[in-house]
């Protein structure tokens, strides 16, 4: 069915050319064509550069990947290896998961965008999406439910008042009898609606705790992921793998002398495992997962709701019967992660816990001049504030959420500050002004992100030379070189 | 108004009922067992309060899912539903029912004593709603491989009218019980301060 465009935007469902014509989006692509660059030494035969992708992870904050993966396709960018965690890996798969690298990916990515009714992927009861959509709608939630608190203390303060005072004045007014009995009453309806909510949250509670410690079960994100999938003819781990293998008729850019030779397609899921306390790089080690003959058991859609599974946001994701008894199996885990006896039963959460934005995947130390770069999207939510608050007047949550992110950041941040020249190909979105579990994005807040991640591309490309990339990369290498001797 | 003779009496032995009758259905309960997503203890108030459509269904599914615990797990559900049957609700809505009876009988107002006759006899209300659930859990948890409808992302599936009707049960069922043995405890604990107590 046709629709208005001049209908309110946040009425409506959006359309793919939404998002394309949205002025900060068309005024982004424009440059982009009008100033073309040299990004990358490995072209088709349109003529399409290729680069390997990195998406980091963040929640809805994923939007502003798919404006920024636009603008460099519309820059006649195309991706070879793709890796990411998180909303990362999920763009990621929507990417991978497409026949023909030469062809542009972001049309179905914001197809797909377009359709999803981000608040569908919570999908956990009714008072779990109450809970979450008030705390992340409602900025003074928590100030509300203190003050309801302490207003449902006076009452039961001013009620035990009452019952005291009329029990004793109705020897001397017995009409005032009918009034305590009342009261009576009423307080012990209050103690009934009190028990009640006291009984339903420690219901909740637990079965949260039953539910692996998660308020959603992530199934309708599963099933969505799977439906994608399925679209495209990705049915097992290996129709992913063969898929994201594929490499269209390549060559290398003149003057230069070498090969596109082993040049080849990837897709990597980052999720993090609590049973053995591991990084996985998924669909690649689910090899310690099954037997070859039995590969066939998982659906790689898992891999991607392994790699978002926000920890007590989603329940944990379980790989179950793993064949542990088998010589194969057990010698690949004793050579991956020396683990001797390998657990029946893995539990993922999400991946960002361990590697947001694995940077490092597709770096060669050994490559003097690589071929193609690796691009990053970086997604920066930190504002200004951050860095100036007070040590001393950190609150308990304040302290521990500083303490769990310098833990969970501090793993990428080790690799790139030892090899700053990868951050040569990353690219920041601005994205402080959203919050990252903000599933109940309006049309136009999705238009914005969109617009800035697109935005963020057409700096990135503005500022990005393919010649000092190499240089520096060559620098790298010789200086590595040099002190390895 | 009907008087009852006695009442403490009846009272006492219906609680003694539901006492004796909360153990042994305890005792049952140690051995329910289901598979969601790893095997795990369950108790009936998950099957009373499912928090999503096909939620039961899952559960019961669930059970046969253990192979070495379903037949266990069944005869000490249906266990657990017998004694329900036979003891239990009898006992507890026979007490609320005879508590709010008493309380009628001695509330000075008109008013006050229609509105626990009227709370005495819901019970009836209550007392059918158990039965008919007991019976549905019965029959379900008979079944095995319940299907539970694919899900479409794009097109979700209605509510079940089943999983509506189930809510509703439920709440009328613990609604009208609760609210009618905590004003006659309050109303008695009114009586027992004010000194207006007296034990038939």
């Amino acid at each position: 069915m046709a629709q208005n465009p001049n209908q309110d935007v946040n009425k409506r469902q959006l359309t793919v050319d939404d998002f394309k014509n949205y002025p900060r989006v068309a005024a982004s692509v424009a440059y982009v064509q009008q100033h073309p660059k040299v990004v990358s030494d490995v072209l088709d035969e349109e003529g399409h550069q290729y680069v390997d992708l990195v998406q980091k992870g963040g929640g809805v904050l994923g939007v502003a990947l798919v404006g920024y993966v636009y603008v460099l396709e519309q820059a006649g960018i195309r991706f070879m290896k793709m890796a990411g965690t998180s909303a990362g890996a999920i763009n990621t798969s929507l990417i991978a998961i497409q026949k023909d690298k030469s062809k542009e990916k972001s049309d179905y990515l914001i197809k797909a965008l377009s359709e999803l009714d981000m608040f569908r992927l919570v999908d956990g009861s009714p008072f779990a999406r109450f809970l979450i959509k008030s705390l992340v709608k409602e900025p003074d939630f928590m100030s509300r439910v203190s003050k309801l608190l302490r207003r449902a203390a006076v009452t039961i303060a001013v009620l035990l008042v009452a019952a005291f005072v009329l029990l004793g004045l109705q020897h001397s007014y017995p009409k005032l009898g009918i009034a305590a009995f009342a009261v009576f009453v009423l307080i012990g309806l209050y103690f009934l609606c009190a028990g009640v909510v006291g009984v339903y949250i420690a219901s909740v509670l637990k079965r949260l705790k039953e539910a692996g410690f998660g308020i959603n079960p992530g199934d309708f994100f599963y099933d969505w992921v799977k439906m994608q999938m399925l679209q495209h003819d990705i049915k097992t781990v290996a129709d992913l793998e063969d898929r994201a293998k594929e490499v269209p008729n390549l060559h290398i850019r003149t003057p230069r002398t070498d090969t596109v030779d082993g040049i080849k397609g990837d897709v990597v899921f980052i999720a993090s495992e609590l049973v053995t306390q591991n990084k996985f790089e998924l669909p690649s080690m689910a090899r310690l997962f099954r037997t070859p003959d039995k590969m066939h058991e998982l659906h790689p859609a898992g891999f991607v709701r392994a790699s978002m599974s926000i920890p007590l946001f989603y329940e944990s994701y379980y790989v179950k019967d793993i064949p542990v008894n088998d010589a194969g199996v057990k010698q690949l885990w004793a050579s991956t992660f020396e683990v001797s006896n390998p657990p029946e039963t893995l539990r993922f959460v999400d991946g960002g816990i361990l590697s947001n934005f694995p940077i490092n995947l597709f770096f060669n130390k050994n490559v003097r001049e690589p071929r193609l770069p690796t691009f990053g999207i970086d997604l920066d939510d930190s504002t200004p504030e951050d860095k100036q608050d007070v040590p001393e007047n950190w609150s308990l949550g304040g302290y521990l959420g500083r303490m769990f992110n310098t833990v969970r950041f501090y793993y990428d941040k080790a690799f790139s500050l030892k090899n700053r020249v990868m951050y040569k190909g990353v690219g920041k979105v601005g994205v402080a002004d959203y919050n990252w579990l903000n599933f109940f994005l309006t049309n136009e807040q999705k238009l914005d992100l969109f617009a800035k991640g697109a935005e963020a591309a057409k700096t990135f490309l503005e500022g990005f030379d393919w010649e000092e990339y190499k240089r520096e990369r060559a620098g790298y290498f010789e200086e590595r070189k040099s002190n390895t001797l | 108004m009907i008087t009852i003779p006695n009442t403490g009496m009846w009272f006492g032995i219906g609680f003694a009922m539901v006492l004796l009758s909360s153990w042994l259905m305890g005792r049952q309960s140690r051995f329910f067992f289901t598979k969601d997503p790893l095997k795990r203890k369950f108790s009936i108030m998950e099957m009373e309060f499912p928090a999503k459509s096909y939620e039961l269904e899952r559960l019961i599914n669930g059970i046969y899912a253990l192979p070495d615990l379903a037949a266990r797990t069944i005869k000490a559900l249906r266990m657990q539903l017998l004694l329900d049957f036979l003891l239990f609700i009898p006992a507890a809505y026979g007490c609320i029912f005879l508590l709010c009876m008493y309380v009628a009988g001695h509330t000075a107002t008109g008013v006050g004593a229609a509105s626990f006759t009227v709370l005495a006899w819901a019970q009836a209300i209550p007392f059918v709603l158990d039965y008919i659930e007991n019976t549905y859990f019965w029959i379900l948890s008979g079944e095995r491989d319940i299907p539970i409808p694919k899900p479409n992302p794009l097109n979700p599936p209605p509510v079940p009218l089943s999983f509506r009707l189930m809510r509703l049960l439920e709440m009328l069922k613990w609604g009208i019980a609760l609210v009618a043995a905590v004003c006659a405890l309050s109303a008695m604990a009114y009586f027992w301060l004010s000194g207006k107590f007296v034990f038939s």
